[in-house]
């Protein structure tokens, strides 16, 4: 094989490599801030229904496994396991919340010892991106794993890391990869 | 270059071969449509729960009171309700080819709007979705977030409407990355 050739074949072979590469790569490590202002909670009280379980269940619990005092009642307010809180956030692309960029939503679904699976989604102008994982309560630092999205992230995957901003805000930093549109 | 071409060609193929990720090659770039019916349906009211978490909550003072307006509007579909509701799935719109089954599990948030998880299950696999939904009738677009089997590691997003043609029926389109 001449050089010629050898050098066309390494040229054609680099080429196809590239656009053969997925497109989770080309479009790897999106970084996206958002500042997030709580617009709505909800706190669901669960006592009547864990009470319930205790005595009607499919299960054959132990009298130590169960989280009611000795007289009936829980201890402090909670949130105990089978709570949920919904939060409601209206989302700004500045620090100084200027500037309107969607809206996240999460459900969180109270485990025990107040930690909680918690599933959200940022609904931006560009698409859904959907993040879940385990927040415990009254936590500013947390991180969920992005699960998925719609439209312009459409396959997304990475993660979301929350910490707290000035003014009772939140910080979410976007690291989505894999999208795919 | 004609005795070039094939040298060339088999580098190309060679290539491509070993650029293509082994994994998700099932289900990537995918895009297909299933036919789906209501089966069962329910509607879990939490009016109780909402009132006692009002009162019985671990917030402190300064948090925030749920707005008056974030839970007006028809009855039911405040937030923290649920709605389930579980779907026969068929691949053919006249719904004689039954593939599968579809559950959705929806939590109620804020002004009628639920966050929705749904699981298909079908003949070569399963798949999981989840995203917002209106629940009023509108398409309902969840990010499809994995899947089994088949659809191992599936992702991309499922838009839920109704047929136009038969009354009752959703039509599912699937696309997958």
């Amino acid at each position: 094989m001449s050089r010629t050739i050898a050098g066309r074949f390494l040229f054609a072979a680099v080429l196809l490599l590239a656009a053969a590469l997925p497109a989770t790569a080309s479009a790897a490590s999106k970084k996206l801030t958002v500042y997030a202002v709580p617009a709505t909670v909800q706190f669901m009280n669960h006592a009547d229904d864990r009470l319930r379980g205790m005595s009607t269940n499919p299960f054959n619990f132990k009298a130590e496994a169960v989280i009611l005092g000795a007289k009936g009642k829980e201890k402090g307010n909670g949130p105990f396991p089978g709570d949920d809180i919904l939060y409601a956030f209206k989302l700004f692309s500045d620090a100084k919340r200027t500037k309107p960029s969607g809206t996240a939503m999460f459900t969180c679904y109270y485990e025990f010892k107040k930690r909680a699976t918690c599933d959200s989604y940022f609904d931006l102008a560009n698409g859904l991106v959907l993040a879940s994982g385990q927040v415990p309560f009254g936590a500013t630092h947390f991180t969920l794993a992005v699960t998925g999205g719609t439209k312009a992230y459409f396959g997304a995957l990475g993660q979301v890391d929350s910490v707290p901003a000035a003014g009772n805000a939140q910080r979410f930093d976007l690291r989505v990869t894999g999208t795919q549109k | 270059m004609r005795r070039e071409l094939p040298v060339v060609l088999a580098a190309l193929a060679a290539a491509a071969t070993l650029a293509v990720p082994a994994a998700s090659a099932a289900t990537q770039g995918r895009s297909f449509v299933f036919y789906a019916k209501a089966t069962h349906a329910q509607f879990i009211n939490h009016a109780d729960d909402r009132a006692r978490g009002n009162k019985a909550n671990p917030f402190n003072a300064e948090a925030l009171a749920t707005p008056p307006k974030a839970n007006k509007g028809k009855k039911g579909a405040r937030a923290g309700d649920n709605a389930l509701f579980s779907l026969n799935v068929y691949s053919d719109p006249a719904l004689t080819r039954l593939v599968g089954t579809a559950t959705y599990s929806c939590t109620f948030n804020f002004a009628q709007e639920a966050i929705c998880e749904a699981d298909f299950e079908l003949a070569k696999g399963t798949m999981i979705a989840m995203g917002p939904a209106k629940l009023d009738g509108r398409p309902i677009v969840l990010a499809v977030t994995g899947g089994t089997g088949r659809y191992v590691g599936a992702h991309g997003q499922v838009t839920s409407t109704s047929s136009s043609a038969r009354k009752g029926t959703q039509v599912l389109h699937f696309q997958l990355g």
